[in-house]
């Protein structure tokens, strides 16, 4: 991997996040929309606009805030990316976080009028765990695929995480499970499923075209367990 | 001068759709059935509406309970 670092996004990295964010949102199928298009009922120029307002809205802690994001560049020019943060409770969990923020980027009507569509993708969508490393929107540019880039990003983001006063146990991934190459990436970094997570509905199926969602997790090694794992065998 | 906490009581009321709901400043998602990400979005527009004011997503975003809601409100309609 060398030749590649991996750093926090800052806002030069805004129009490569825009297209990753896009891309890794994108749905299966005829359609081939990004999600947040269906979801919200918004032009190709919306939803880019929704993206763009949202990464610089100073907001943390969630899939779209710019601090999420961990970047991998190579020669200066940003080629994978990731979104990683902890799962927090209440009015502070990602979700109600994202919802206030869309909910002033698009309009309090059109908002309102979406709500049946955000009811089924909340009520499809694995719940997060509280205190959890969540990841997600993982992305990277196709000339560079198949080099580590993906165990890169979770690597760096687990090492960031684990000098928190109260490191997190586990990391946690949702996405669809139409995306295949990726659960099978994540598999070979050590993420198994968590059986009976995904609940999918008639309506999210009738909404984006898709079975629905799988979630995966990974066991967090203390940095203890680590370093006994690299210690040579006596 | 009624209070900002007695003010906020028929906007929780509106927005959980439940006439007996009582809200003290302890009270938080955990504690009020319903308080999901829509009912979240739909009770900051409607405090917003209620008090005159309108919170920067910033302001919105260390709010935890409705203690911290009532403290954000008081500084608002100081500022």
């Amino acid at each position: 991997m060398s030749g590649f670092d991996v750093r926090t996004a800052q806002l030069d990295d805004i129009p490569f996040l825009v297209e990753a964010i896009r891309e890794s949102e994108r749905l299966s199928g005829d359609s081939n929309e990004c999600m947040y298009r269906r979801i919200y009922g918004l032009t190709e120029t919306e939803v880019t606009k929704l993206i763009v307002e949202t990464l610089s809205s100073e907001t943390e802690g969630h899939q779209l805030s710019l601090g999420s994001f961990l970047v991998v560049s190579h020669d200066y020019a940003p080629v994978g990316c990731c979104a990683h943060w902890i799962e927090q409770a209440g009015v502070r969990a990602s979700g109600t976080r994202l919802a206030m923020i869309i909910s002033r980027s698009i309009g309090l009507s059109r908002w309102r009028a979406r709500a049946a569509a955000v009811r089924t993708l909340s009520a499809s969508a694995p719940p997060r765990s509280v205190g959890a490393l969540q990841l997600e929107s993982f992305f990277v540019t196709p000339e560079f695929r198949g080099r580590g880039i993906v165990r890169k990003l979770v690597e760096a983001a687990i090492t960031s995480v684990e000098r928190l006063e109260s490191p997190p146990s586990f990391a946690e991934i949702s996405l669809l499970v139409e995306n295949e190459p990726a659960t099978r990436a994540y598999y070979k970094i050590g993420f198994e499923p968590v059986i009976g997570a995904s609940m999918a509905s008639e309506q999210f199926a009738e909404l984006t075209g898709s079975g629905g969602f799988i979630q995966l997790r990974r066991s967090l090694a203390s940095p203890t367990d680590q370093r006994r794992k690299l210690a040579p065998n006596t | 001068m009624e209070s900002i906490l007695s003010r906020l009581q028929p906007v929780f009321r509106e927005v959980f759709e439940d006439e007996s709901l009582t809200v003290d400043r302890g009270s938080d998602a955990s504690s009020v059935d319903g308080w999901d990400s829509l009912a979240h979005v739909n009770l900051v527009a409607s405090v917003e509406e209620e008090f005159g004011v309108r919170f920067a997503l910033g302001e919105l975003e260390d709010l935890q309970c409705v203690g911290d809601m009532v403290d954000l409100i008081e500084r608002k309609l100081k500022a």
